[in-house]
């Protein structure tokens, strides 16, 4: 599948929804074949504010009984819905197309093997509506499907840390750098419709990775966004056959995707601070989608990642994020692998290799990267060496 | 999952008016999920019902986070009637409160079929009548609670819930381990795949012992390879005699992966599992791994199994104790150390969804041993698998017309086995895996020599020294040579010749030459030993 321009034919179902208000949240619920998973996420989105939220359910062409589901629910609820029916087209055109039909002021999408709380989500758009900002945001949860395990994302920390002791906050990315760390994912949040087109935030289509340039897009362009200290959202993992696992080849989507991310956030006027954070959090994303690359291909892989981060990224913005922004020693050294092409050690600890130090030296002697870095990323090194 | 911030102003609002003990009990509760990933209805407009009131917080939140909800609690000690409904008049929703004594006086009020979205059962009022009359009498959404092992069977419960219920998720009083699943009821419990392929004498015992499995929801799904002899007329007379527990599948000879493969999607259980046709099971073995799996929630089980020699009569053990307990009980704690194993997949069951969603396969271009890649990739992308040692499978060994007993060509059969799984699995890797997988390799040659014809071992390890060295995609020589050095003389042995086999004649073109010959020679030597 190729990326393609333009809306896609999408054919209206049913529409129950109310035309002469605009409600304060349209959920966009994109389907693709979870008959098993998507009554429960429908459940979850169906409040008694019903005035208030409005559901663009896609079909995004599911071959099994999901559609059927969704209308019989749609029928018994007193829900405002709007179901739409498209050719299979992916997660990301699915989106665009319910994005299109959409009145609320505030948008969230919600895929259809997770589920949300409505109720939180409501209390967040008020709270923006009320602080005029254009992005909401609420902590989200995992649920294991196999284990039966919830618990809290691993943005969590990220969070912790933005919060400090307060239960709502309103801020932006020069005041909270640390916000581009926070999970990309589309699904925890609110953005304002007028927002989303005025600075054209798009999935791009049929590739993986589709929520990476918009969460950028989004942290770098509103003035206002708003933190709820409530937990919204919560994703099933361990459900087989799930999107994220997929192995192979379209793992190169993330390097196109983090390079528009760069693009967006340095025409966006992104400052040094700011940039070392998205830096550092590209890298991770990176390397973690790196882990699923073939391995005849990932050489290329990290030596195209890192060469784009050199070209892109200025020196003092790729110190900064090791000496600065960096956790523990392990994200330390990545970033500074990322920052001087020391592509070896990349690939060696990609396979899982401990030993791969050896093959960092090249960034650790990279006179480039200048003296203050470069005894960091040392010190952080022997440290890993000293306790491993 | 609730923040302590939504739980702490109800925590003030009931604070001194309740026992202060159950009340913080309850607060850690909703903080940490006790009741699984659900507090409330999940339908808009729904019912929760609480029986037992404990401190009241789960309701009080309950009315507060949902004011669409009706909450119904059921207890027959009233002492906190009253100050729980003076705080739901409080809340301007003393009309969604409803009180009940016992909980087949709500039955009796608002009548049976009534549906209960959300329901949940106190450890002190988790009995047999209580759970009884829940689950006869009321549509249950969601159940959740506590409940005492020693009281409740707990795969008897979970069936229970899985007919009676949409989704419930219990937790063991003695631990926060949780029993949780979706309900069905009228799901197939495990399939049972046979394919068959001139097995005349013993497809019987096979079918015997799977028909009078100890459990009940069981198929079994018997497809005839294009047999010879008269396998096919016996198949169809075991699925004449048990309709509903044996299918019975024609096709012409295809051999077995293809025949599985083609089965495979018939299978409507929840688990899968594969069994030899000229082998048996003892009554109990399904039964058992099925309740390993469910209350280990693992996507595989495996037990232990015997060898049997046919021609001497002699049968060896091999109990299974690969679990995390030191008696080798449990979910297995490194599910990795598995991939090295020789091919054992009967052992086990797996997951249906599991299977499909990894698109674990039987690779059909392989006419034998095409359970190798079949367990690697199911092993490899299992992440729970939940062990009990007992021997419930019979292998039988040494039979004519048996795979494992063939010496010739056809054991070239492993160079296309490793190429399938080089290309098609470990293609995306890293050195834990490759280093099992080496390990398998080893163990297979070395194997495959040892039976080998002597005629053919010459070529035989020509191919796999080329193959096993420069095929890697990870693991340089040091490695292998290390790898080697770890399993003990003979494997280094194997290992060493075969790096250097590889270093005299590099690619797949190479002639062989004298060198070859003599260490093709002493690697014979070196697989002879036992």
């Amino acid at each position: 599948m190729t990326p393609e321009e333009g809306a896609l034919e999408a054919r209206v179902v049913i529409d129950t929804r109310a035309h002469d208000r605009t409600p304060l949240i349209s959920f966009i619920v994109p389907v693709y074949n979870v008959q098993d998973y998507v009554i429960q996420t429908l459940d979850s989105l169906a409040t008694e504010n019903f005035q208030q939220v409005e559901l663009i359910i896609v079909n995004d062409g599911s071959t099994d009984d999901s559609l059927a589901r969704v209308l019989d629910w749609v029928s018994t609820m007193e829900a405002k819905c709007l179901v739409l029916e498209q050719a299979n087209a992916g997660l990301s055109a699915a989106r665009t197309t319910g994005m299109e039909y959409a009145q609320g002021e505030y948008v969230g999408f919600c895929d259809s093997d997770d589920w949300a709380d409505v109720n939180a989500f409501v209390r967040l758009a008020q709270f923006a509506k009320e602080r005029d900002c254009e992005v909401g945001l609420l902590r989200s949860a995992v649920y294991d499907d196999m284990t039966h395990d919830t618990y809290d994302f691993y943005d969590a920390g990220v969070w912790d840390g933005i919060l400090g002791r307060a239960s709502t906050l309103v801020t932006n990315s020069i005041r909270e750098p640390r916000l581009f760390r926070l999970e990309f994912n589309a699904n925890y949040r609110l953005i304002r419709r007028s927002f989303l087109f005025e600075h054209g935030v798009e999935f791009p289509r049929g590739r993986l990775f589709e929520d990476l340039e918009p969460h950028f897009v989004e942290i770098v362009y509103a003035k206002r966004i708003a933190l709820m200290d409530a937990t919204g959202y919560f994703y099933r993992v361990a459900r087989p056959g799930k999107l994220t696992y997929d192995r192979g080849m379209r793992r190169f989507d993330v390097l196109y995707a983090a390079r528009s991310s760069l693009k967006e956030v340095l025409s966006g006027g992104i400052d040094e601070v700011g940039l070392a954070v998205v830096f550092l959090s590209l890298c991770r994303v990176v390397f973690w989608s790196g882990q699923f690359v073939p391995n005849k291909e990932r050489r290329k892989f990290f030596t195209g990642a890192s060469e784009m981060f050199q070209s892109m990224v200025p020196l003092s913005a790729r110190q900064d994020a090791i000496v600065r922004w960096s956790g523990d020693e392990f994200e330390a050294l990545l970033v500074a692998a990322f920052a001087t092409g020391a592509v070896g050690f990349l690939v060696e600890s990609s396979c899982g290799n401990k030993r791969s130090l050896l093959k960092a030296m090249p960034m650790i002697t990279n006179r480039a990267l200048g003296g203050r870095a470069r005894r960091h990323a040392l010190r952080k090194a022997r440290r890993m060496l000293t306790f491993k | 999952m609730l923040r302590q911030r939504q739980i702490d102003p109800v925590v003030r609002m009931l604070d001194g008016r309740v026992p202060q003990k159950l009340l913080e009990d309850d607060a850690w509760r909703m903080r940490n999920d006790l009741h699984g990933p659900q507090m409330f209805p999940d339908r808009f407009g729904g019912s929760c019902v609480l029986i037992g009131a404990r401190s009241g917080l789960e309701a009080v939140i309950a009315l507060r986070e949902r004011p669409d909800a009706t909450v119904f609690i059921v207890d027959p000690n009233t002492e906190q009637q009253k100050t729980i409904e003076n705080i739901a008049q409080a809340l301007d929703a003393s009309g969604k409160l409803r009180w009940f004594t016992h909980a087949s006086d709500l039955t009796a009020n608002l009548g049976q079929d009534f549906i209960a979205d959300f329901v949940r059962i106190d450890l002190a009022n988790f009995d047999r009548v209580t759970v009884a009359e829940v689950l006869a009498n009321w549509q249950v959404g969601y159940l959740c609670g506590q409940f005492e092992s020693t009281v409740f069977d707990p795969l008897k419960l979970y069936r229970e819930c899985r007919d009676h219920t949409k989704r419930f998720f219990l937790r063991y009083a003695d631990s926060f381990r949780a029993l949780a699943g979706t309900g069905d009821p009228s799901r197939v419990e495990v399939s049972v795949i046979v394919p068959a392929y001139n097995v005349e004498p013993w497809i019987d015992e096979c079918l015997d012992s799977l028909t009078s499995q100890v459990m009940e929801r069981i198929e079994i799904i018997v497809i005839d390879d294009g047999s010879m002899d008269g396998t096919d007329a016996k198949i169809d007379e075991w699925a004449q005699r048990f309709p509903n527990r044996v299918v019975a599948v024609h096709s012409k000879n295809q051999g077995g992966a293809a025949a599985r493969m083609q089965v495979l999607p018939m299978a409507r259980g929840e688990y899968i599992g594969l069994v030899d046709a000229d082998d048996w099971v003892d009554h109990e073995m399904y039964e058992q791994l099925y309740r390993a799996a469910i209350l280990d929630s693992a996507e595989v089980s495996q037990c232990g199994w015997r060898d049997v020699y046919e021609r001497s009569g002699r049968i060896v053990e091999h109990l299974s104790r690969s679990g995390r307990e030191a008696n080798g009980l449990g979910v297995v704690d490194n599910v990795r150390t598995l991939l090295a194993d020789q091919p054992t997949m009967w052992r086990r069951i797996y997951k249906r969804d599991f299977l499909f969603g990894n698109n674990v396969v039987f690779p059909t271009h392989l006419k034998r041993f095409d359970d190798a890649p079949f367990q690697f990739q199911a092993l490899l992308y299992a992440t729970r698998i939940s062990n009990i040692p007992e021997c419930y499978y019979s292998y039988r060994l040494e039979r004519q017309g048996a795979t494992v007993d063939i010496n010739d060509r056809r054991l070239f059969v492993h160079f296309d086995i490793v190429d399938w799984m080089n290309e098609q699995v470990l293609n995306v890797t890293d050195r834990d895996v490759e280093t099992y997988f080496a390990e398998f390799e080893i163990n297979t040659h070395r194997w495959a020599l040892s039976k080998l014809d002597r005629a053919l071992k010459r070529e035989y390890f020509v191919k796999a020294a080329r193959q096993f060295v420069e095929e890697k995609q990870v693991l340089s020589k040091w490695d292998l040579f290390r790898l080697g050095a770890r399993k003990g003389p003979g494997a280094l042995g194997f290992v060493a010749l075969c790096i250097f086999q590889a270093m005299l004649s590099p690619g797949r073109s190479s002639r062989e030459t004298g060198m070859t010959a003599r260490t093709a020679q002493s690697a014979g030597e070196v697989i002879g030993r036992p």
